[in-house]
This record gives C-alpha cells, structure tokens and sequence, in this order.
C-alpha cells in the first residue's frame, strides 16, 4: 500500500507505439497495483479503463489459463479460450453484478463454462481423463507471490482430502469437463453413485475451504 | 431419485440435509449436467431461493478448483489481450442472458453466505438495494407472469422448459416485442415440444425448440459473431434437397440470439443456419454454420 507502484509490470501495455497514441488515459488512470480489490478493478475497467483492466488481467490470467490448460490440455487451444474469456470479462464488466458473487468465483464460473464447451465439442478425452487429477509443480513458477502459493495449496490440500473415490469423480467432472452421466460411464459405476460421490466431495470441500479461511 | 447409499448432505447449504435438489445443485456448480438436466434444473432455480443460495455457494466452491491448477500466461497472451479489449467495445448495461454463463440472475439476493472472501474483492449487498439497478426487479416481474408457464412447463417436455427459462432471461427484450412474446411462448411452453441442440464452432451452443402441433419453431444461439459487412445470419428449414427460409436474424452485442423462426418446422427436417447476403437469399449459397436433425 505504502507504494503504489508495487503493482503488477504494466510494461507490456506501454513499450509499443500503441501506448503513444493513448497519453490521455495513461495519465488519468489510477496506479493500480496487485492489492486493488479485484471488484475495484472490474469497475473501473467496466467504463473503459484499460489500466484497470491490465491489472486484472495479471490477477486473473494464471489461473484463467491454467483451468483451460488443465480441461483442455492443448496449450494453443488454451490460450485461445482463456484470450475469449478474458475478452468476455471486459465486454461483459458492466454486467456484473456483485450481488450474484465475488468477481473471482465470476471469472472463473465463465471460464470453466467456456473451456468445457470446448472440450466437448472438440471430444478428445483420453488424455484429459488420465490427467485429469495430476498435480504437477509448475504453477510455482507463477506462485512468486507468497498469497498466490497459499491459495493453490489450500485448495490442493482440501482436494488431497478428499476419498480416492471422490477426487477422482471431481477430477472427471469438473477438471476434464465430463457430465456425470458420462463419469459413470467411464467409471462403470451407476449415476446414483457419481452423484453422491460427487455430492459428498462438494460438501467436504466446501467445509474446507471454508473452515481454512 | 435418491441414490440408496444417500447418507445426508453433509456440507452442502441446505436447509435439510435430504434436500432432494443437492444432486442437481452439486452438478450445475460443476457444470456437469446434461443440457436437458441444467435447463430444467434453471426453471427450478427461478422458484426455489433455497436452491438459488446453495448453488451461489456451491459455485463459491468451484470457482476455488480453478486456482489449484496456475499457469504463467505468456506474455504474448497478455499483448494480444490488451490489444484486442483495446478495440473491443464493452457491453453498456447488464446483457439479459448473463446468467446463462454465470450464477442465475437473481439467485443471490438470497444469499448471505456464499463462501469465503479472502481477496477481500467481494462484499454483500443488501437484497433492497438491487432495486435500484431494474434488473432484478424486472425479473421477479417476469417470473410472476410466467408462473402459469412455469406450470405448464413442467409438465412439458424438459429440454422445452430449460428455454423458457432462457426466454425469461430475456424478459426486457421480449417486453418489447410482446407480440413475438406469444407466439415464442406458446413454442416452447407447447405440449410435446421437440428440442435439438449443437455446438457452436465458437463454444456457444444453438437450441432449436420445435412445436409438431403447430409447426412453430424458435431457436436460442450463443456466442454468435456478427455477419460480416453487408451479410446475415438465415434460417433454413431443410428436407432432402430442398430449403425453406425460416428467417434471417442478427444477434444481439453479446453474441446471442433468440429468434422466432418463420415458416412451419416438421420433425424429421434438419435446422441450418447460413450467412447469406443482407435481406436474405431464396435458397442457402454458403455451407451451414450449423445444422441439428429435429428428431
């Protein structure tokens, strides 16, 4: 807080031509920095503030990008998604309504939507499916931020609590973008028991998501 | 129903913990119903503020899955983003389907307590000042005039009233267009409505809801872009060798479209959509960006 250029680099938005072409904005935006509450952000980015919206964009992309990586495991079709979604957030800023919910659970509501949508209308699933629950290490590249780090192992750790069973019937749902009529078949198990697997895990993780925080 | 190993919903926000809805709230949060199930689940929403609460809560939880798993964006991704919001124009006012993509609209206002805010990026608004933004208000206007459909619906086809909701996510434009207003809901609320649906090349998805009785059809598409300069999207109706037009339309600044098809629609015909020279063409001159069997 005591120095508000500790922010996110805004390099990227000023070393082209282009950032000669807009002083007006540059000079009229806020500092904004990676404390900015993210609906402060949205806000300021709904009526047009690209400065805003560039720091949301460095809070947001990491795991915008990594959801769509992990659901759709293709690398440029990820980038491709995770580019429309957070289009989309700035398109659609002005329609969000914070009583519906955090702008974090917001963007990330789209961005699951958007890269399931895809998966399954691209349908190749076999290597999703394997990997649908392995954790590799790399998001320490972009955890530098100690909070960031924190958050992954939060919801690493409720995960790790889970049953075997339940991780994998989340990992297949919501990680590799399966239905649960489609997890049960892949399972060979019946609905009713995807369902209360996948209602269980929910439940649990809810509880420890929440009595952790 | 119920599975016979249910042993209560522990955790999940429900009043009672054999709510008979946690399945269906646990898999609209994670996106993983079958489109026939998320869309009767919404019209459920629209009634039950309970089930409205816990699924604000449950996406809550969903929404946290998707930090587990980062990625450092390359920093051409953060160029190209920047570059395209740059010459992007952004929607002015809320977009009535945005509760398509994200948490139903109205569901939160009955929600105090939705998961933790630990970025301190979220803070609760007292349900009486959603009157000031119209939107809620508009809604529940909506939703009291659609109770008899609500009704009706439920005794229809599911897919059919899964697009009744739609529709009703669209109540300011339809105020508008009262006319069509009718005439869509008699479509999708009609007694053994036919749905179809397909994926989108773009992520979206196209419904059509077809009427047999009446031969009435309407379709509902997401993430549309618009036509080119000088061209429109049209509707085709299409048996065999031979295409009836069922209409030209553009959809609206956030991609999306809910049309009223002209023309009569009989099952067995395949639904199409082409992008044809503005006004129209007699018969389809480009592939179709889409076509769906009406079974």
């Amino acid at each position: 807080m005591a120095d508000p250029e500790k922010g996110p680099a805004r390099s990227a938005a000023t070393t082209d031509a282009a950032a000669a072409a807009e002083p007006v904005t540059e000079a009229l935006s806020e500092a904004w920095t990676g404390d900015s509450p993210l609906d402060v952000l949205l806000t300021h980015s709904a009526s047009g503030d690209q400065e805003a919206f560039a720091a949301l964009y460095d809070r947001v992309a990491p795991t915008v990008l990594g959801l769509c990586r992990r659901i759709l495991r293709d690398a440029s079709h990820a980038e491709e998604v995770a580019q429309e979604v957070l289009v989309e957030v700035w398109q659609r800023a002005a329609g969000y309504d914070i009583s519906r919910g955090s702008v974090h659970t917001w963007i990330h509501t789209i961005a699951h939507h958007r890269a399931v949508d895809r998966v399954r209308s691209v349908g190749a699933q076999t290597e999703r499916d394997r990997r649908s629950m392995v954790f590799d290490r790399d998001y320490d590249v972009v955890a530098a931020v100690v909070e960031e780090r924190r958050e992954v192992e939060r919801v690493r750790s409720a995960l790790a609590g889970l049953s075997d069973v339940q991780r994998e019937a989340v990992g297949l749902a919501y990680y590799a973008g399966h239905t649960q009529a489609e997890v049960a078949k892949l399972l060979g198990v019946p609905l009713g028991t995807v369902k209360s697997r996948l209602r269980d895990a929910v439940g649990s993780l809810r509880t420890r998501l929440e009595v952790e925080s | 129903m119920m599975p016979l190993d249910y042993v209560g919903a522990e955790g999940l926000p429900f009043p009672r913990p054999d709510h008979p809805e946690a399945d269906l709230a646990v898999g609209y949060a994670l996106y993983a119903l079958d489109p026939a199930e998320r869309a009767s689940f919404e019209v459920h929403l629209q009634g039950c503020s309970s089930c409205a609460a816990a699924v604000a809560s449950l996406l809550v939880v969903a929404g946290e899955l998707a930090v587990a798993v980062p990625v450092a964006p390359p920093a051409a991704l953060r160029t190209r983003v920047l570059d395209l919001i740059a010459q992007t124009p952004q929607d002015a006012a809320p977009g009535p389907m945005d509760e398509l993509a994200a948490v139903p609209a109205e569901l939160a206002a009955d929600s105090t307590d939705d998961g933790p805010d630990r970025r301190g990026d979220r803070t609760d608004v007292a349900a009486s000042e959603q009157a000031s933004d119209g939107s809620v208000v508009e809604l529940s206007r909506w939703r009291r005039r659609t109770s008899v459909i609500g009704l009706a619906a439920a005794a229809a086809a599911v897919v059919a009233v899964g697009l009744g909701v739609r529709v009703a996510g669209l109540n300011a434009q339809l105020d508008t267009l009262t006319a069509q207003q009718s005439d869509l809901t008699n479509v999708i609320t009609a007694d053994g409505a036919v749905t179809a649906s397909a994926p989108l090349a773009d992520g979206g998805r196209a419904t059509v809801v077809l009427d047999p009785t009446s031969g009435k059809a309407a379709l509902v598409a997401g993430s549309l872009a618009e036509p080119p300069a000088g061209r429109t999207y049209q509707a085709w109706f299409i048996e065999g060798d031979s295409a009836q037009s069922a209409g030209t339309f553009t959809p609206g600044p956030d991609g999306r479209a809910v049309v009223l098809l002209t023309g009569r629609a009989s099952t067995g015909q395949t639904f199409g959509v082409t992008i044809e020279p503005a006004g129209g063409s007699p018969a389809p001159t480009t592939t179709p960006i889409l076509a769906v069997p009406l079974v």
